[in-house]
């Protein structure tokens, strides 16, 4: 460690300083002892998501899902598009771009997404004795995978439902700020250059 | 109070307003330019550059709330949440159909009208298209010949600055062009495989459009951002605000009264001239007379007629300047929503980076010497070819777009790859004057305003049907011989309602033969002198190119004349 850059240190010293700050705030943290400078700062920019998260102004009201559908759908977003080095539809409040759709949408449409995401529920509970959020994460990962292969043996409204939250999950998530910027890493516009190939002309 | 009376009064300030507003200001005119909606401030109104994520439904509209308040506007591809302001509230401006016949009219209400939102692609009439009545012994020939309009192309081009690539096509005449947008990887080899395949007969080239690609006249050249339906802060594209409304302004001449709704022009007996216009004020309801010299009518095809239909009087009883009787008569759209998509292979290790917001044109390759097809006239393709998914070049998801298989962390990573090359060619279809398309008052609906619409009748009939069938084949046969797979045609049953092209024409036709016309050749009422209509109701015939360059020239042209009269004393 005595080589490392000078500030690649002073980097380190800060997410460290920045670390403690927020200390009370990370509930359950690992251990930093022994980690590299590069995963320490990995480390310290998923806390930064996470206290951004926290610090975050309230979530914006809800106006079609009860606090039941909203952790289902959340629970359902986040499995779809999950946190791995960037983060998952969670963070991207996905589930709220869901409710403002549904609720701009006719009645009998939104009614579809609502049967659906109760057919989750009552799916689970036969499956697994529990509702969707209850179970534990292999058995919700298990209930998806049931509706995305290919010849699923489930119900016809099971896998619609889950090709409707998928999709609406993936233009949610790919359209917010988290995923322009931090996913697909949007830099700004770039000028149109076009083909300058040889090959291809004539 | 005397309200001053101007030397002119410019009647619209989108595309046409603007330039015959420009025109003659800087001719000297004292000019009063009349826009029935409100003020723009492109700080506020323009989205260009706003994100999914600084709009509550991410692009995809308060579905019910446009549904209640834009159900016809929202059939329009470039009205998006973005800029569903810069479109009217269909409440507000309702207008009636036969039952069994719809029309979309698409408009914006607002100063610089439909130029903020406009497609921006600009192609040059020729005598092919001038000639087009005389050689079919259809309607009534032009008045004008294509050397009588090349300078005011070249006059407005120059100006407006219009990119484009020079082909030497004698029926699509080369412009003044700035340097071309580039084509993409696909797009090339499609022009090089439809050329060979053609033997020079069919030509691929890049969009010829009013975006600028070098800075020209204090203007930025494009940057790229993509969506210019919604706004160039940059002033990058042509539009009234971006361009002539500035240069009007510049000469001091220009009076520009936003909220000012015209609900017929003021008429003379003695004179037989039209002295002024009422004008109701669109916030307070007042109503004004307003007074000039001459009026320039440039409310946009449709809105230009109503504005004479409900000016009629004893000596007109139906409609102003309308001894003709064809005023409303031989209404025009471009054929439009056929054509062909497919998958691009072969392309993979290229990409595609950029919001180039300019597609590839085809121009027409059908009866041009001769009659070699099955329908009369012809059409010209637009399309492009790119790649898919959100490469650098960021591209917006489109919702129910096909996803990669499964769910999780796999596929968060599939959705990075970029997706495959497609190209895609939609026709655009000359459309006959018939006399059964037309427009006449529905004195029983009144718009917000008090002032009673229009009812519209247009539909398609037998040469566009057929027109409309052969475009999806021949799309298809041309993207299979570029090398497509799995190439559809779309637009399998009836061609979109009239108005979808949003180049509506005619109502208000030019000719030389005051029996049959509205306008000479000047686009100078025949009835009434100091009268002038010069957006696309003039037109006599319809072409299949983008309209919206030759309303320019003809305006500019009609403006340049109307001071010369002017100054002759003939006005």
């Amino acid at each position: 460690m005595a080589d490392q850059p000078a500030l690649q240190n002073i980097d380190r010293r800060r997410v460290l300083r920045n670390l403690s700050a927020v200390w009370a705030a990370a509930a359950a943290l690992p251990s930093f002892a022994g980690l590299s400078a590069e995963a320490l700062l990995a480390a310290g920019k998923s806390i930064h998501q996470h206290v951004a998260r926290k610090a975050a102004p309230a979530s914006r009201t809800l106006k079609v899902f009860n606090s039941h559908q909203n952790r289902t759908v959340t629970a359902l977003c986040e499995l779809i598009i999950p946190q791995t080095t960037t983060p998952g539809a969670a963070a991207a409040r996905v589930n709220e771009f869901i409710d403002i759709y549904l609720s701009s949408l006719n009645p009998s449409k939104r009614l579809e997404f609502l049967e659906g995401l109760q057919w989750i529920d009552l799916r689970s509970h036969e499956l697994f004795k529990k509702a969707f959020v209850e179970a534990s994460a292999e058995q919700q990962t298990e209930l998806l995978t049931r509706l995305s292969i290919v010849n699923s043996a489930e119900t016809a409204t099971g896998q619609s439902f889950f090709k409707l939250i998928k999709s609406l999950t993936a233009f949610g998530y790919y359209t917010s700020k988290i995923g322009i910027e931090e996913e697909l890493n949007f830099q700004g516009w770039v000028e149109y250059k076009g083909c300058t190939h040889p090959e291809h002309q004539g | 109070m005397a309200i001053k009376s101007y030397d002119a009064i410019v009647i619209g300030s989108g595309i046409t307003g603007g330039w015959a507003a420009k025109e003659l200001t800087e001719e000297g005119l004292d000019v009063l330019l009349l826009e029935a909606g409100r003020n723009i401030d492109p700080n506020q109104d323009y989205s260009e550059h706003k994100m999914p994520y600084d709009v509550p439904y991410r692009g995809l509209t308060n579905v019910r709330f446009m549904e209640e308040n834009y159900p016809i506007q929202r059939q329009c591809y470039a009205c998006r949440e973005y800029n569903h302001h810069l479109f009217v509230n269909d409440r507000e401006n309702p207008y009636t159909t036969p039952a069994d016949k719809p029309y979309l009219f698409f408009r914006g209400r607002h100063v610089g009208g439909r130029s903020i939102m406009w497609g921006r692609q600009v192609y040059r009439w020729s005598d092919l298209d001038f000639l087009a009545n005389e050689k079919e012994g259809i309607g009534i020939p032009w008045p004008v010949t294509y050397k009588q309009i090349e300078p005011w192309y070249d006059h407005v081009e120059t100006f407006i600055g219009i990119s484009g690539m020079k082909e030497g096509l004698p029926h699509l005449p080369d412009g003044q062009f700035l340097k071309p947008m580039a084509l993409s990887c696909g797009e090339r080899i499609l022009r090089r495989r439809i050329a060979e395949k053609w033997r020079g007969q069919r030509v691929v080239t890049i969009g010829r459009t009013a975006i600028l690609t070098e800075d020209h006249k204090g203007r930025a050249a494009c940057h790229y951002c993509g969506p210019c339906e919604q706004g160039c802060i940059t002033r990058s594209y042509f539009s009234t605000l971006n361009s002539t409304l500035p240069a009007a302004q510049a000469t001091g001449r220009l009076t520009l009264r936003p909220h000012s709704v015209v609900r017929a022009l003021m008429y003379d007996k003695d004179s037989n001239r039209v002295v002024g216009a009422y004008v109701v004020d669109g916030v307070t309801r007042q109503e004004l007379e307003l007074k000039a010299k001459i009026v320039f009518l440039c409310a946009s095809t449709l809105e230009s007629t109503r504005i004479l239909l409900n000016s009629a009087n004893p000596r007109y009883p139906n409609g102003l300047a309308n001894s003709s009787g064809v005023l409303g008569y031989y209404l025009m759209d471009h054929l439009y929503g056929s054509g062909a998509s497919g998958e691009y292979p072969g392309l993979e290790e290229y990409s595609d980076l950029g919001r180039r917001p300019n597609g590839i044109y085809i121009p027409r390759f059908q009866n041009l010497r001769g009659q070699d097809a099955k329908y009369l006239r012809g059409y010209g393709f637009q399309g492009g070819s790119h790649r898919a998914g959100h490469l650098g070049g960021f591209q917006l998801p489109s919702l129910g777009s096909p996803l990669p298989p499964g769910f999780g962390a796999s596929l968060k990573e599939a959705m990075k790859a970029p997706g495959g090359w497609s190209m895609m060619l939609a026709g655009f279809g000359e459309c006959l004057p018939d006399k059964r398309n037309k427009v006449e008052i529905n004195k029983n609906v009144t718009d917000k305003w008090g002032i009673p619409v229009l009812h519209i009748t247009a539909d398609w009939y037998e040469n566009d049907q057929a027109m409309y069938g052969e475009i999806r084949e021949v799309a298809a046969e041309m993207l299979e011989a570029a090398g497509c797979k799995s190439v559809r045609t779309f637009g399998e049953a009836k061609p979109a309602p009239p108005g979808k092209g949003i180049h509506e024409m005619g109502t208000a036709r030019m000719g030389n033969d005051p029996k049959t016309s509205v306008l000479n050749k000047w686009n100078q009422a025949h009835d009434i002198r100091n009268l002038f209509i010069t957006d696309g109701s003039f037109m006599t015939s319809s072409a299949c190119q983008n309209p919206s360059i030759t309303y320019m020239a003809f305006t500019a042209r009609a403006a340049n004349y109307a001071v010369e009269q002017m100054k002759r004393g003939e006005l």
